[in-house]
């Protein structure tokens, strides 16, 4: 991590615990309605402040590239799904403690006959919950990516609308002009982020326009997907990096998929994304025709060597389409006449699905690199490694000098969560070891 | 190792909201 990237990585933590407890702390300033029970303040805080963890969330998803930087676009994610949890706990505590303190106030939550006040409050606490009922159910509901993603952003406003309206007319707290404007910037940034995010950002994209070269079949269910640049100079990404792509749809309709680049960075005429076949989108590149105007937002991510020049060997770990962003690192260096020792342990269904295999056994000829398949079913008569990448597999091919490693890790999940701890326990240093986990619903 | 931090600050910051809930309370509990 660039020295840069790591303060301004302290930076943005201390402003998100700022500005997350700003609600809260406001409530003591200027002029203060008379105390009451300890218990009912306590209902109060976690509204207040659970307020101020919502309005983070639309800065942790606007994909400001400057917030994301520091950390990598799939920690931020990550942080964003861990902290959506905090944030319903405290949604909720609000008015359950008021619910088992004060019988009275179990009546308001009948949405059908409490006042307006009380009725803002439990339509807030509704769409929270649907807001995070439906991303932990996705998956088993069998919801539709794109359905899913704007119903996301749609509920994600309505909650923090109506949680602003409910304080409001409440108006406890809030009772100062100071404390007026405050209210009225949380409620407006929040809106504005999902403004820059779903208009201004498309417009950006519109104005910049790709064209579809070529869509080209690799082994594994793999396309390479080649896009040129129309009327524009291209963007200029790091190996390891991805975009979002928008095919066949306005940049406005949000219909748009996260792919790391598989070219290299090097080159500026034509981008390529190596893309596997998994989803409803991903099934359908290979009808993309040529000339096709299509949209890319990017480049995100901190998966990239050129964030750490420190390597003496590097150590490329890549599963099934994990390969793509391996890609764009290997053809880099060899634009780039990079001779840095590299060992991509490459791990496939089979031998016919391992994407690029041909023109990884070149590479071999032209950069200081050793390739070593694994394969889950191995041919018959196949001398390889098979399996998935044990421990035992990453010892037999890590170099003896461990501290001037870096491992890049890309691949399915639970490949992840087995092979970042078997490093670590052969004495890789963890700061050394870099994944994507690109799992940005 | 990124996820992990994460993760830790993820409590952390759980942490910290909910004792600078409890104490703003106990303040405003008490004022007047």
């Amino acid at each position: 991590m660039k020295p840069s990237d790591k303060r301004m990585g302290v930076l943005w933590l201390l402003l998100y615990v700022v500005f997350a407890l700003a609600p809260l702390i406001l409530m003591l300033f200027g002029e203060r309605p008379m105390g009451r029970e300890f218990i009912r303040e306590l209902s109060v805080a976690f509204g207040f402040v659970g307020i101020g963890v919502m309005a983070l969330h639309f800065v942790l998803t606007a994909r400001i590239t400057a917030v994301k930087a520091p950390y990598g676009s799939d920690v931020v994610y990550h942080f964003h799904h861990r902290v959506a949890f905090l944030t319903l706990f405290l949604w909720l505590a609000h008015p359950i403690i008021l619910a088992i303190r004060y019988p009275w106030a179990r009546s308001l939550f009948n949405i059908f006959q409490g006042s307006w006040t009380t009725r803002w409050g439990v339509l807030a606490v509704l769409f929270m919950l649907a807001l995070v009922l439906l991303s932990i159910l996705r998956r088993q509901l069998k919801t539709e990516y794109v359905a899913w993603r704007i119903g996301h952003g749609v509920l994600a406003v309505l909650a923090m609308l109506a949680v602003m309206v409910h304080a409001y007319l409440i108006g406890r707290y809030i009772g100062t002009p100071l404390k007026h404007a405050l209210w009225l910037a949380y409620g407006a940034v929040s809106v504005a982020l999902v403004a820059y995010l779903r208009v201004f950002k498309p417009w950006q994209m519109l104005r910049r326009p790709y064209r579809v070269v070529a869509v080209r079949p690799e082994r594994g269910a793999i396309w390479s997907l080649a896009l040129e640049p129309v009327g524009h100079a291209g963007l200029r990404f790091e190996p390891g990096q991805f975009a979002w792509i928008t095919a066949r749809h306005s940049p406005f309709a949000a219909h748009e998929h996260p792919f790391s680049f598989s070219s290299s960075s090097e080159r500026h005429d034509t981008v390529e994304f190596a893309i596997k076949e998994l989803g409803d989108f991903t099934a359908t590149i290979h009808d993309l025709p040529a000339g096709l105007q299509v949209y890319v937002d990017g480049p995100y991510g901190a998966f990239s060597p050129d964030r750490h020049s420190d390597a003496n060997h590097l150590m490329l770990i890549a599963g099934g389409s994990g390969i793509a962003p391996m890609m764009s690192i290997l053809r880099t260096m060899v634009d780039r006449g990079d001779t840095t020792p590299v060992t991509l342990l490459y791990g496939t269904w089979d031998w016919e699905s391992a994407g690029f295999r041909e023109e990884l056994a070149a590479l071999q000829n032209r950069l200081n690199l050793r390739v070593v398949h694994t394969v889950e079913h191995p041919p018959e008569g196949w001398q390889g490694e098979t399996g998935y990448v044990t421990r035992d597999m990453l010892a037999r091919y890590l170099p003896g000098d461990r501290a001037g490693l870096r491992v890049y890790l890309c691949g399915p999940i639970g490949m992840l969560d087995a092979v970042e701890p078997a490093l670590e326990s052969l004495g890789v240093p963890a700061a050394r070891i870099h994944l994507e986990r690109f799992d940005f619903a | 190792m990124r996820h992990r931090i994460a993760n830790r600050l993820v409590w952390a910051i759980s942490a910290i909201v909910v004792v600078a809930a409890a104490l703003v309370a106990l303040l405003q509990s008490r004022a007047g």
